[in-house]
């Protein structure tokens, strides 16, 4: 026969500590709301008996694959976010239909040639081209040093990046250490593992990782090429460059893609003003000038700048195609004011406006993807937190549900210890 | 599928987030009346947009080329039928001159100086600081009078003068313009038009300041008895031509020069020498007067009035294409206008539309968003 004493006072006791163990859950997970990256707890209640309140056990509700596809397709919405920003600087930089632009300085620079063939011995058609020339010259500059600063501010995002890389593998190799604590000591690490799944997030924003769980729940860090992030409780010891040169996914392959588009914006660039600097000079150089002297060259390049204009006086533009021909003969000035028919550049196929055209449209383009990609790559990434939300995300009903469950389960308790305090007195009474 | 109340509110917020991206596009498109404000927005089409620009550009240049190449035209034909009308006259004049008419033959001499005086100054006419007769020579006057010379170092000067005889001694003196003796030249040859080549230096080989010079000669003939010396006007022009760029791949001449104008020989312009003969002929008295001479120069008055028409026509045929290209230029500009407004322009009426389309839907969205904040369990616990 039960002792009534000792086994319903103590299964009371007990129901109740159950009980408020389950309040107490549901009331962190209700806490917990809003909290980002929480995973919602739930409690694993063994047998409540008299001589024990259950092994409860609290579980993280998690889908470790859900989770997995989260940090890969968050490092390629990086890559692609990262790249798309970049890109659509660089947009600005190249706007095509601006009045101070490359191609609208370039129209005007034929413009003025053919002015010059129109009064070759007019000093203000002259002087007018000059200053046209200048104005081709600073927007060829303008643009070149604008793509220049941006590269090195990739550089410098990139470094920036490493940095952040090196701090966060830090940190999760400090929570690796603190969960294995916790766990020896039989306190509850949820928390710290919910912010080392935060960590790893960040992470992968940035750089391509893998992580694998290992033996005591410790997280190893590995980047897709396999170089490894963290290792046990230790984060390694990497070279920063190594890292970004390998990233194949997260922000930094995207600040890389970027960085070598831009690269090739600028060699488009040179290739141009190289062009229209050879082929002006050498047609130039077959003039006279009023001086009745060859044409000298009209445009040199130095390292700082892509065109610059080598005529200082209106004299010396070449517009005759005779030394006896001066000042009336314009031949030379129509021979340079046609070169912008002429197809020389791509191996004979574009003439200097369709090559500008065609940068400026394939800018365009890339700017186009890069932002359709990022969308999609958005809308996939937000699915997925959908689908963890779904699983992991606390909702406010179901905790209220669960409290009443509990408070119901107290009060019975309650009711339990009520009852059995009452048979005692009964049975005191009695005697 | 659990659905949590965050996941609502997210799908909310998102949702939200897009349609105000959308509502911000359509309204900048209205507000800015351009389909594309970056080439993202149409790659190809911003592609388009860039070539019709210059395109434009292009239309608009070879406009203001074909004006400035009409103005040439018309005012050397101009001045062409001003000379012709001075040479017609001369020829009329000097046709009724007869030997016994000494009053008649005064008047002939007197019109035919005149003319001479015009056409000269007439083949020197300029349009906005170049000579338009000159060639590519458009800094110094195409014609100058006999004995003149107008210097530019770099250039060498030609002298011209004629005689009637062969002279085997001819002494050319060169004098700046007041007067001082500055170099001596020696030639020989004769009779006809000789010339003789002056490189701009003075005696000692220095070189002299460019300006205007006057030459004189003095001619022996072997054994010593002088030869008339005359000095004709000459040209110091050459024959180039103008070439002006009117459409893609089109040049057209749009001027003439001296010497298609007026025939030349070695350097002396024949129509000017003529008349000047003319002139001289009509001044001799009655005795000394050789109508078959002047008959002879009245014809050369003729061939001249011929040549300067063929000028004159083939100017005009000029001046035809230039018109027809001006009329397929200004005719191509609204097309190529309307192209660029095609690309670039929004269609305003469909933007709006879409304008109001986003601000209802974004009204809806909002609506739908305060909806998803009501109930919750707690309103119905008690």
């Amino acid at each position: 026969m039960p002792k009534i004493s000792a086994s319903v006072f103590d299964l009371g006791k007990n129901a109740l500590f159950s009980a408020q163990q389950g309040i107490n859950l549901t009331g962190r997970n209700i806490a917990n709301v809003n909290t980002p990256g929480y995973t919602r707890r739930r409690l694993v209640q063994g047998a409540v008996s008299s001589v024990s309140n259950g092994p409860a056990r609290v579980e993280r509700i998690r889908d470790r694959f859900i989770d997995d596809r989260i940090h890969l397709e968050t490092q390629n919405l990086g890559r692609q976010e990262a790249r798309k920003e970049i890109l659509e600087t660089v947009e600005v930089l190249l706007e095509g239909t601006s009045k101070s632009g490359i191609g609208a300085a370039l129209d005007a620079f034929w413009t003025g040639w053919q002015d010059v063939a129109n009064n070759p011995a007019g000093l203000t058609e002259r002087s007018v081209l000059l200053s046209e020339a200048k104005t081709l010259s600073f927007a060829f500059r303008q643009t070149y040093t604008g793509l220049d600063r941006m590269k090195r501010d990739i550089d410098l995002r990139i470094k920036e990046g490493m940095s952040e890389v090196r701090r966060l593998s830090d940190d999760i190799a400090n929570l690796n250490e603190k969960i294995a604590q916790s766990e020896i000591r039989g306190l509850d690490a949820n928390g710290l593992r919910d912010q080392r799944g935060i960590a790893l997030k960040s992470l992968s924003n940035l750089v391509d990782v893998v992580a694998t769980e290992g033996e005591n729940d410790t997280l190893y860090v590995f980047t897709a090429e396999g170089r490894s992030l963290v290792v046990n409780n230790t984060a390694a010891a990497w070279d920063p460059a190594d890292i970004a040169d390998g990233a194949t996914r997260g922000r930094i392959a995207g600040w890389r893609e970027a960085r070598s588009d831009i690269l090739g914006y600028m060699a488009d660039l040179e290739t141009l003003a190289d062009g229209i600097m050879t082929q002006v000079n050498e047609r130039h150089a077959k003039g006279f000038d009023l001086n009745g002297n060859t044409g000298a060259d009209f445009f040199t390049s130095t390292p700082s700048s892509l065109l610059t204009l080598n005529i200082t006086e209106p004299n010396q533009i070449a517009a005759a195609q005779t030394a006896g021909g001066v000042p009336g003969d314009n031949r030379n000035a129509l021979a340079i004011a046609d070169l912008q028919n002429q197809p020389v550049l791509e191996g004979g196929l574009s003439t200097f406006g369709e090559f500008y055209n065609a940068l400026v449209g394939g800018v365009g383009g890339d700017v186009a993807a890069a932002r359709q990609k990022t969308a999609y790559q958005s809308d996939m990434v937000a699915q997925l937190e959908n689908f963890r939300e779904s699983v992991s995300g606390v909702s406010i009903d179901e905790e209220l549900i669960h409290l009443t469950r509990f408070q119901n389960a107290y009060q019975a308790a309650a009711k339990l210890i009520t009852t059995a305090d009452e048979m005692m007195d009964t049975l005191m009474n009695m005697i | 599928m659990r659905i949590t109340q965050k996941m609502m509110i997210d799908m909310s917020r998102t949702n939200l987030l897009r349609q105000n991206e959308q509502l911000f596009h359509a309204q900048n498109q209205v507000s800015s009346g351009k389909r594309m404000t970056r080439p993202s927005d149409d790659p190809i089409g911003m592609g388009n947009s860039l070539d019709y620009r210059s395109i434009l550009t292009g239309i608009d240049q070879h406009i203001d080329t074909i004006k400035m190449g009409r103005t040439r035209l018309e005012m050397t034909d101009q001045t062409l039928t001003v000379i012709s009308d001075f040479l017609k006259s001369a020829g009329t004049f000097s046709r009724k001159a007869s030997a016994p008419d000494a009053t008649g033959r005064a008047i002939a001499s007197e019109e035919v100086a005149n003319a001479r005086q015009q056409i000269l100054q007439l083949a020197n006419t300029r349009l906005d600081d170049s000579y338009l007769l000159g060639g590519h020579r458009t800094d110094i006057p195409p014609v100058s009078e006999g004995g003149e010379i107008q210097l530019r170092q770099g250039r060498p000067s030609r002298l011209a003068f004629g005689l009637e005889a062969s002279a085997s001694a001819i002494d050319i003196e060169i004098r700046d313009a007041s007067g001082t003796l500055v170099r001596t030249l020696s030639a020989a040859g004769g009779p006809g038009i000789l010339n003789e080549t002056w490189d701009g230096l003075n005696q000692s080989g220095d070189p002299l300041p460019d300006g205007a010079y006057r030459f004189s000669a003095a001619a022996e003939d072997g054994p010593g008895r002088p030869v008339d010396v005359k000095t004709y006007a000459t040209y110091n022009g050459d024959d180039g031509d103008h070439m002006a760029q009117v459409a893609k791949g089109q040049t057209i001449k749009v001027n003439a020069n001296g010497r298609e104008v007026f025939s030349t020989t070695n350097g002396v312009v024949d129509i000017l020498r003529v008349l000047q003969d003319l002139e001289t002929e009509l001044q001799k008295p009655e005795g000394g007067f050789n109508s078959v001479k002047v008959k002879a120069l009245v014809v050369e008055i003729d061939r001249a009035m011929n040549r300067i028409e063929q000028v004159r026509g083939r100017g005009a045929s000029r001046l035809h294409r230039l018109d027809a290209t001006l009329t397929f230029q200004e005719g191509l500009r609204p097309k190529m206008e309307q192209m660029l407004a095609d690309v670039e322009d929004v269609d305003l009426t469909r933007a709006i539309v879409q304008l109001r389309a986003q601000e209802v839907a974004y009204q809806a969205a909002l609506e739908l968003t305060s909806r998803v904040f009501e109930p919750t369990l707690m309103d119905f616990l008690r």
